[in-house]
């Protein structure tokens, strides 16, 4: 299970928050909201990872389709499960790894 | 040097319905011919019970009725040898009259009543009370009266017919001689019709009473009607001759309860049986239509996961090639309980110059679009690699040709040069896994920088690692389900396939080695496919 969570702590910049598992299977279910952020008239994008307990390629791809929109994105509170799986992949370029959430 | 797999084999569907859409059309008749030898037995079981008790009762009627005619006898005979005695003690004839005239006549058991002399000479009346004597005619009435004993047994006469029939009983009571007798006929019911009271016990009961044991019209002393079906015969003694009643019933005597149970028992069997029998059809037809169903869906998700597997299968090379001095292990294993199968895939290419590229990749996402995919960059890597290149240009030029996938997918690629002689290993990687190298001194992973997977940039330029390994080495790659677990980090599982590459190291070829860690770090259940090639440069 996975879900999403938007928030606009200041205009035009969002606040995207994935918690719960994000993987082949979750990702359908998240579909529709995914599509919905991909349209938010964001100047700028932050992903909170810190409720994300696992993510396969294909969580990977919706941050990476999230940033093919919006541009290299902040991403704060992962986890190091999470972090190793950003790491690996190389996509440390534009899911740029910060700490903790503010 | 194979491409095995761990594959289930998928059902097939025809052989499914073949297998279990026949030979149900059998259970509604069984049920039905269950049901209908159940009610037959049922109904049998209690028409003979209810027979049986309608026997027992009826033996039962039958002899009590004639155990109460047997105790009429002293009804008879008392009053008799009363008078007798009376006119005996007082010498009077007229105290026998005075003795016996409230018992003869339509209240009392008798209709006549008389006292003979019959010794010495023929037997002649002495004094006769009510109506005239009929006697056994001619001889008979002397025969009759000479086979009178003294000693108080009552003689009993054959039945006297007539318009109204009679029967004569004689007596010589105890101690009084043998000369004189008491003679007393009563009548039987005309035409010896026997008329049993609505109240009485045996209402339903049927009979014909004989006296003496031969059952004919002459012995007949009375009879309610004829007798039908099954009959109940007992005999009694009556004075020096006995009574044979005969009974049969016109109601069942074990009530009406007892007598429409069979029917009762058929009637709710034939419903019961009748009631499964729809049941049954109803649950079969039920269970068929589902197992269709089932069939298809089997049918179905097994040609939908049979397509995107056969596609893929075809995407990975059928054989690994041969180039001198190196040996390969390859494996793929597809994840189990998905319908889609994964995006890994392995490659390995001559290069012509006696050296080969190896390839590993995983394309992001499943089923039949994640396999198009890996097909196109398995033949685009192929077509950059006969152009020369070495690991990063190829990735490069991959990284150009795919540009930016606006879905979000992406493929990680791992790109080898094995130099066969110069025991150099050249890699670059695109967002995957560091390969495994395996020497004497243990296994290590490579450290080699990645950069992004294909399809996240417009442009990439991953960078490129060589270093030079031993004789006999081997390197290993693989794709993340090999390693990946759900709560724990890649760290975690990355350690776990060095260590056992580690002590499997040297147990054998490079192919077997790769079965050992398939074997040993393939998850249960695990629905992530895992491609792993590894590439040894021979001793």
């Amino acid at each position: 299970m996975a879900s999403v969570n938007i928030s606009e702590p200041e205009p035009g910049r969002f606040v995207v928050g994935f918690s719960g598992e994000l993987d082949i299977v979750s990702v359908e279910g998240i579909e529709a909201q995914v599509e919905d952020l991909l349209v938010l008239p964001a100047t700028r994008v932050d992903l909170d990872l810190t409720d994300l307990a696992f993510m396969d390629s294909s969580g990977l791809a919706v941050l990476v389709r999230i940033a093919n929109q919006f541009g290299p994105l902040r991403v704060v509170g992962a986890r190091p499960l999470v972090r190793r799986v950003i790491e690996v992949t190389g996509l440390t370029e534009i899911l740029q790894l910060h700490g903790e959430a503010p | 040097m194979t491409a095995t797999a761990n594959a289930t084999a998928t059902p097939s569907g025809p052989e499914l319905a073949g297998r279990r859409g026949r030979g149900t059309h059998w259970l509604p008749l069984l049920v039905l011919l269950i049901g209908g030898l159940l009610t037959a037995a049922l109904t049998w079981a209690a028409a003979t019970a209810n027979t049986n008790t309608d026997r027992r009762l009826l033996g039962l009627q039958v002899r009590q009725a004639a155990s109460a005619l047997s105790s009429a006898l002293p009804t008879i005979q008392t009053p008799l040898t009363a008078a007798f005695d009376v006119a005996s003690v007082t010498h009077d004839r007229n105290k026998f009259q005075q003795f016996i005239t409230p018992d003869v006549g339509p209240a009392g058991p008798f209709v006549s009543a008389s006292l003979w002399q019959v010794v010495p000479g023929p037997p002649k009346p002495l004094i006769v009370v009510g109506a005239q004597p009929r006697l056994p005619s001619g001889e008979n009435a002397t025969t009759f009266f000479r086979s009178v004993r003294p000693g108080g047994k009552l003689t009993v006469s054959a039945t006297l017919s007539g318009p109204s029939p009679r029967i004569g009983y004689a007596e010589i009571p105890a101690g009084q001689g043998d000369t004189v007798l008491v003679y007393a006929e009563s009548l039987l019911p005309p035409d010896k019709k026997a008329v049993v009271p609505k109240s009485s016990a045996f209402s339903d009961l049927d009979f014909a009473l004989y006296l003496g044991r031969t059952q004919a019209r002459s012995t007949l002393v009375e009879r309610t009607g004829p007798l039908s079906g099954y009959r109940a015969m007992t005999v009694v003694p009556f004075g020096d001759r006995s009574l044979t009643l005969i009974g049969t019933t016109t109601a069942s005597l074990g009530g009406g309860l007892s007598a429409t149970l069979p029917l009762i028992a058929a009637l709710l069997g034939a419903a019961l049986t009748g009631s499964a029998v729809l049941t049954t059809e109803y649950l079969v037809r039920r269970r068929r239509l589902a197992e269709g169903v089932a069939t298809e869906n089997a049918s179905l998700y097994a040609e939908e996961r049979t397509i995107s597997e056969t596609l893929q299968r075809s995407l990975l090379p059928e054989r690994m090639p041969t180039v001198g001095g190196l040996a390969f292990g390859v494996r793929y294993v597809p994840g189990v309980g998905g319908i889609e199968v994964g995006g890994d895939w392995y490659d390995v290419i001559p290069t012509g110059d006696g050296n080969a590229l190896f390839v590993i990749g995983d394309v992001s996402g499943r089923g039949l679009h994640a396999a198009t995919n890996m097909g196109y960059l398995r033949h685009a890597i192929r077509a950059y690699a006969a152009l020369g290149g070495g690991p990063a240009v190829i990735l490069a030029q991959l990284g150009d040709l795919m540009g930016r996938d606006e879905s979000g997918h992406f493929a990680t690629v791992l790109c080898g040069h094995v130099d066969v002689d110069r025991h150099l290993l050249t890699v670059a990687c695109a967002g995957h896994f560091a390969p495994l190298v395996i020497d004497r001194d243990g296994a290590r992973y490579l450290d080699v920088a990645a950069g992004p997977p294909i399809g996240v940039l417009p442009r990439t330029n991953p960078p490129e690692t060589t270093v030079t390994v031993t004789a006999g080495a081997s390197v290993l790659a693989f794709t993340d389900g090999l390693i990946e677990r759900r709560d724990e980090s890649l760290d975690v599982g990355l350690d776990r396939l060095r260590q056992a590459a580690a002590s499997g190291a040297g147990a054998g070829d490079i192919d077997h080695l790769v079965g050992q860690l398939v074997t040993a770090l393939t998850p249960e259940g695990s629905d992530d496919d895992i491609a792993i090639l590894g590439v040894q440069w021979q001793a």
